[in-house]
């Protein structure tokens, strides 16, 4: 009898969260490493930023960093002295000698809970520098305000206002800004971004990558003002930057809630920004044509294999990822693939108001199919679910992060990991998006099939 | 077996008096015979002064802010009238940090420089109005203060304050063993002072433990930065707070307060006169 | 009675500082620090708290002999004892951590999870994943207070594992809003009926993270440990971490059975720690507090000798292990044949060895053992960073003074240095001595040597250089991280580092301690506010970006 209940308790959704995937909002000083010239300041706790290192490119597929990341970052590793009596005389400090050690253009203090909680008056210190004409800015990313993500649309929001500041003269017809994948946050981001960039370009739009390798940094983002318009890919974030900067500049967001995996969806994802840029398609339908030649070229290689192999390959799949990543995949495996969603969970907790959208989007996901997704935080509460999840007794796939390996192991199935964090794999310049990224990630999965998972 | 030694808070309202009661109670104690540490949790760091007459005392905040987290234990504690031991925990500047860690951070300290000897009798600490965070509920906490005396008065705001912090130890005593000890009243001669303080207390469960009357000496022994007991040992005030410390000393009566809704304090304070006079009291 | 140097009356840790009188910022000669480290006056002067102790002088933390630090204005990120407490408590078999913290402070649990399950492996017990629950507290909690948040996190840890016990730690923020972690502790431990360990380890209480260490120690003396000890003779308490069972072969010709804490013990291993014939650990810095505290109160002797690494570390350690176990007849024979067992191969690798220099940046008195190891393979160190220095380990042994040893057995460091992985520093560190490796073991400094040309071993099974094959495996391993410089090399002809050249020019490391003035004096150096980089792109030659111009760095 007491066995029953204290079974309905174990799987109770609380408070709780056991085997975490992702960091808190004080993480958003990867944010700021992922801006070319761009210094965190980390202004918190000794520790904090530390582990979002681990978190968001330590062991998320050992990225590692560059710039003032990982042991470069300043932090003012606030003590009980700064918790008792304030820590603004410290933090001062520490931005003045920043401001000469580090190499940057830009400098965001972020400041955690110790400082937020205690009340630190951290804008009158950095009003004196932007005063004196130094490119500083704060945000405040408090740890218990929510997580990385939270912390990222913080973080922008904070350098539009305080460092691109007021704009009133005119915008570039084909330039836009793109709001897309959290760096560092999301595994595959360097790959992605340069794929999504090269995509856009192609098509002939200019783009505003605003991180990541091919982002002009602290420039690039003063051009944000002069930009058409907004492009937000991304099922929920960037949505609020996007707002936001409707409301200040005045620009007009093109929301692509899916980001595009494969040919047809790219093609389809380039059209409607063409379209809604209004710029002549002659050369954006050159450029699909090329791409889509090159991936059918790919697509009927694969062909042999993928309908000749004797061993059996998997026929339902099952995901726990971020949205974006839950969203794109699941699209292109029902879509493209012809593999059964069986559980699909969103683990990086969107805001109330964006689910029921997110829920709509998985309603037919392809002719004929739809799938249901829970918002679930608790990684003991998404391994329960996927053990529960119907494969109809064949061999299950599960995309999903380092902490799905104990599930995987147990219902004997494989595991590709798409999701945050991945202490299994090295990840550099890796995509599973847009023309190019797709057969990457088919790669990934039907190695995973023919291998045993091995 | 070692007696153990009795850990008191005196909580009540900002400026109802609270400083001036705990140390002429002490001084009390002291006086017979007593071993008694105060330990001021107040930013205002002024929990000591009468004990300490002309004696400068560093706060336990400042010392660790000068000195780093070496300290000795003399730093921070000073022996004042008939050999109390005076200790102020400080704060920061208002506006700054957090006073509410302040404390905790000089709990924490002073048991870890052994401040808590086996000979003491009574440790109290004297917190700053209500129960506003966790740092100022950090004396009433396991292991601290087991015993709780609010000083209040016949004033409106201060039945509001006494009646919060008897939320406060309901909720410590449920987890912990602290109880409420009774009400001191620190009469400001409004009227029916006594029937009120005696009704409020006995709705929450206590009862009053000794009404103070108002006497201007108190005043007069504070510009001489003494106590009364020490100031003017034979005056009738002197009396008082020894009766006080008496009734402390033999109290009993330990409880759980149970706090009122907020209408039935209001329907106690119309019945007394108390609700129309709240413009006034707010000036204050 | 006499004071006790440990309190285990209290729930929290005393911090390091206070205890030992620890510094996380210094630099000059070993022997420099040596002397004023003054050991043994320190050893003999400490107890805990303060007070009576200041009189005689020279406490851990007295003011007497309080080592003199630098305090520089510039900090870059560092670990924290939260983070300690997690990779150790949280790396139980049969027990559960709960972190009461929002979500970040539970951030490197992937990290702690890898090491976790690796450490079994070496260990040869079955494979498990880290279970460590976070309360995952919000804004409202910080605001209303977070205990039943906590009380709910405990229930579900229980009912989902059934652990042996529950370690609960503390965080910055549910420390600064005052949790009552005491008392919840108690009311679940009632409640559940198996210990609940209130942990204090929030971030913020020290400034160096190894208090971790002890914050976990002493939850596990206080409330863990048995204590009606039944002795067991034969067992030896290794307070370590997640290395390689080298002990076991080393102590079976003495007839022990090593009983190894903290990480991935379980729950009865823990316990029996009180019954042991002796403590004794691979880092004093990690195993002070835990040996004292078990030598204090259940009568576990600690073995009073450095560590065991290196000829004249291992030599020192093993007499000491045999004298605590009364196996003192046999241990001469047993060092001098091991002696010779390893002579021949580490006479090759001096000869190939030859003419390296290296240098260490590990924790503290592990640096001090990694530097006697390699310097037996004939391999000189001029230079060092430990990130914290202790004056003196808790119980004051004489012959436990790591950095004496090294000092008197192998010779003088020119260049010792205390501080924090501060990476902004480290450029110039390494120019001083130019080495051709670098031993490291935390995250933060290595990536830099790296595109300076350097390569660095990560000693990540600590016990890898462990005894008298150690030195051995050190050596055969250090060929193939010398062979890595050519990736080094590629590196530095290509990246560039985040420092200013106006830093990099900079000789004294510590300059702005010394003399923060500077930094008011004009800054001709950066680009201005909203300077369009675009037409500068960061593509610069990596020579320019090592050093100032008039002072070419070479690397060999």
């Amino acid at each position: 009898m007491p066995d029953i209940l204290t079974d309905a308790n174990r799987f109770r959704r609380t408070n709780t969260i056991v085997h975490p995937r992702y960091g808190c909002a004080i993480g958003a000083v990867y944010s700021v490493v992922a801006i070319p010239g761009g210094v965190p300041i980390a202004n918190c706790g000794p520790g904090c930023a530390d582990k979002q290192f681990f978190m968001m490119c330590g062991e998320n597929g050992y990225q590692g960093t560059n710039g003032a990341g990982a042991g470069a970052m300043p932090s003012a590793n606030v003590g009980e002295n700064e918790i008792v009596f304030g820590g603004t005389k410290k933090l001062d400090a520490l931005i003045k000698s920043a401001l000469r050690i580090m190499k940057g253009d830009i400098f965001v203090v972020v400041t955690g809970c110790s400082g937020e909680l205690v009340g630190d008056d951290v804008g009158s210190v950095v009003r004196g520098y932007q005063r004196a004409g130094k490119p500083v800015v704060f945000a405040d990313a408090a740890g218990f305000k929510g997580n990385n993500i939270t912390g990222h649309e913080i973080v922008m929001k904070e350098i539009i206002d305080q460092f691109v500041g007021d704009y009133k003269g005119r915008k570039r017809k084909g330039l836009l800004n793109l709001f897309f994948e959290v760096p560092y946050f999301n595994t595959n981001w360097r790959g992605d971004f340069i794929e999504l960039k090269r995509v856009l370009e192609g098509a002939g739009l200019e783009v505003n990558a605003l991180f990541g390798p091919e982002s002009r940094g602290a420039a690039e983002w003063k051009d944000i003002p002069k930009a058409q318009f907004n492009l937000v890919v991304s099922p929920w974030v960037g949505i609020d930057t996007a707002e936001h900067l409707k409301a200040k500049y005045n620009q007009p967001y093109l929301h692509v809630p899916i980001v595009p995996v494969g040919e047809e969806a790219t093609t389809e994802f380039i059209r409607q920004v063409v379209e809604f840029a209004g710029i002549n398609p002659k050369r954006s339908e050159e450029f699909i044509k090329k791409e889509a030649k090159l991936y059918y070229y790919f697509l009927e290689h694969f062909t042999e294999f993928f309908s000749e192999f004797w061993f059996g390959l998997p026929s339902r799949f099952a995901i726990a990822s971020d949205a974006s990543t839950n969203l794109a995949l699941t699209k292109f495996l029902a879509d493209q693939m012809g593999v059964i969603p069986v559980k699909q969970i969103i683990t990086d907790n969107p805001p109330e108001r964006f689910r029921d959208g997110i829920r709509r989007l998985y309603e037919n996901i392809t002719e004929g199919v739809s799938a249901e997704v829970d918002f679930i935080e608790d990684g003991y509460i998404i391994e329960h679910e996927i053990k529960n999840a119907d494969f109809a007794g064949t061999v299950p796939l599960i995309l999903g992060s380092t902490w799905e390996m104990d599930v995987a192991a147990e219902l004997g199935g494989l595991l590709v990991r798409v999701g945050t964090p991945n202490t299994e794999e090295v990840v550099m310049n890796r995509s599973f998006i847009g023309y190019r990224g797709a057969p990457t990630f088919m790669e990934r999965v039907y190695s995973a099939a023919v291998s045993g998972g091995s | 077996m070692a007696k153990k030694i009795r850990q008191i808070a005196i909580y009540g309202k900002g400026g109802i008096g609270k400083s001036t009661t705990t140390q002429n109670l002490t001084a009390g104690l002291a006086e017979s015979g007593k071993r008694v540490m105060v330990v001021g949790c107040d930013p205002k760091a002024d929990s000591t002064r009468l004990l300490l007459g002309g004696l400068a005392q560093r706060t336990v905040l400042d010392t660790l802010r000068e000195e780093g987290e070496d300290i000795s234990l003399e730093l921070i504690m000073k022996e004042g009238y008939k050999h109390i031991r005076c200790v102020e925990s400080g704060g920061p500047e208002p506006g700054v940090g957090c006073a509410g860690r302040g404390i905790i951070t000089s709990i924490g300290l002073l048991e870890r420089l052994g401040a808590y000897t086996a000979d003491l009798d009574y440790v109290f600490y004297d917190v700053l109005g209500d129960v506003v965070c966790g740092g100022f509920a950090m004396p009433i906490r396991e292991g601290k203060a087991k015993e709780i005396y609010i000083v209040a008065s016949g004033e409106m705001m201060a039945l509001y304050a006494a009646n919060n912090i008897a939320k406060g130890i309901e909720r410590y005593a449920k987890q912990g063993g602290v109880r409420l000890g009774g009400i001191i009243c620190n009469s400001r001669n409004v009227d029916r002072e006594n029937d009120l303080l005696r009704a409020f207390s006995e709705e929450l469960g206590t009862h009053l433990v000794h009404f103070i009357p108002r006497d201007n000496i108190v005043q007069r022994a504070e510009i001489r930065r003494k106590t009364v007991i020490d100031y003017k040992p034979d005056s009738n005030q002197a009396d008082e707070y020894r009766a006080l410390a008496k009734r402390i000393a033999e109290n009993k009566k330990f409880v759980i307060p149970k706090p009122m809704k907020q209408e039935r304090l209001e329907e106690i304070l119309t019945e007394f006169g108390l609700m129309v006079e709240m413009g006034d009291e707010y000036a204050i | 009675m006499a004071r006790k140097k440990i309190n285990l009356k209290i729930s929290s840790v005393d911090t390091r500082e206070m205890r030992l009188g620890t510094i996380t910022s210094w630099d000059g000669s070993a022997s420099e620090l040596v002397d004023a480290s003054r050991y043994e006056a320190r050893g003999r002067g400490r107890v805990t708290g303060g007070g009576e102790a200041d009189r005689e002088g020279c406490h851990g933390g007295g003011k007497v002999c309080r080592l003199r630090e630098l305090k520089m204005p510039f900090n870059q990120q560092t670990m924290c004892s939260h983070a300690i407490v997690a990779c150790q408590l949280g790396n139980l078999t049969d027990c559960i951590l709960v972190e009461h913290a929002p979500i970040g402070c539970s951030a490197s649990n992937a990290r702690f999870n890898q090491g976790f399950k690796i450490g079994l492996a070496r260990r040869g017990k079955p494979i498990q994943s880290i279970q460590i629950f976070s309360t995952n507290l919000k804004e409202n909690d910080m605001v209303f207070g977070a205990s039943d948040r906590l009380r709910q996190t405990v229930r579900d840890a229980n009912e989902r594992f059934g652990p042996k016990a529950i370690f609960i730690s503390m965080s910055c923020s549910t420390a600064i809003i005052g949790e009552d972690l005491d008392s919840l502790a108690q009311e679940l431990e009632t409640e559940l009926k198996i210990p609940v360990v209130p942990v204090y380890c929030e971030g913020f209480r020290s400034k160096h993270w190894s208090t971790g260490f002890d914050a976990s120690q002493h939850g596990i003396v206080r409330q863990i440990v048995n204590k009606n000890p039944k002795k067991q003779n034969d067992l030896i308490n290794i307070v370590a971490l997640w290395g390689t069972d080298y002990f076991t072969p080393m102590l079976a010709p003495l007839g022990l059975r090593v009983n190894y804490m903290v990480d991935m013990a379980s729950f009865s291993e823990l316990r029996q720690a009180s019954e042991a014939a002796a403590t004794a650990t691979f880092c004093h810095t990690l195993g002070s507090y835990m040996a004292t505290a078990l030598e204090e109160y259940y009568g576990v002797p600690q073995i009073d000798a450095p560590q065991p690494f290196g000829i004249a570390g291992t030599d020192d350690w093993l007499r000491a292990v045999a004298k605590a176990v009364g196996k003192e007849d046999i241990i001469d024979d047993y060092i001098e044949s091991e002696h010779r067992r390893i002579s021949p191969r580490l006479e090759e690798l001096r000869k190939i060895l030859k003419g390296v220099k290296g240098f260490v940046s590990t924790g503290s008195s592990y640096a001090h053992a990694m530097i006697s190891v390699i310097r037996d393979l004939g391999i000189e160190v001029e230079g060092s960073i430990v990130f914290h220095h202790d004056p003196v380990y808790d119980a004051g042994h004489e012959n436990q003074d790591t950095l004496g040893h090294l000092v008197r057995n192998s010779g003088d460091l020119a260049h010792f240095t205390v501080s924090q992985t501060q990476q902004f520093q480290f450029h110039g560190l390494l120019k001083r001595v130019n080495p051709d490796f670098i031993i490291i073991r935390h995250n933060g400094l290595a990536p830099l040597a790296a595109k300076l040309g350097i390569p660095s071993f990560p000693m990540g099974d600590e016990h890898f250089p462990l005894g008298y094959d150690g030195i051995i495996r050190t050596g055969e391993a250090l060929i193939g991280i010398l062979a890595k410089k050519k990736f080094n090399a590629v590196l530095k002809r290509h990246v560039e580092i985040p420092y200013t050249d106006w830093w990099l020019s900079q000789e004294d490391q510590f300059i702005l301690a010394k003399h923060p003035e500077i930094l008011d004096e004009p800054d001709e150096t950066k680009t201005p506010l909203g300077a369009d980089r675009s037409a500068n792109p960061i593509q610069m030659d990596p020579d320019d970006n090592l050093s100032a111009p008039e002072e070419k760095l070479r690397y060999a």
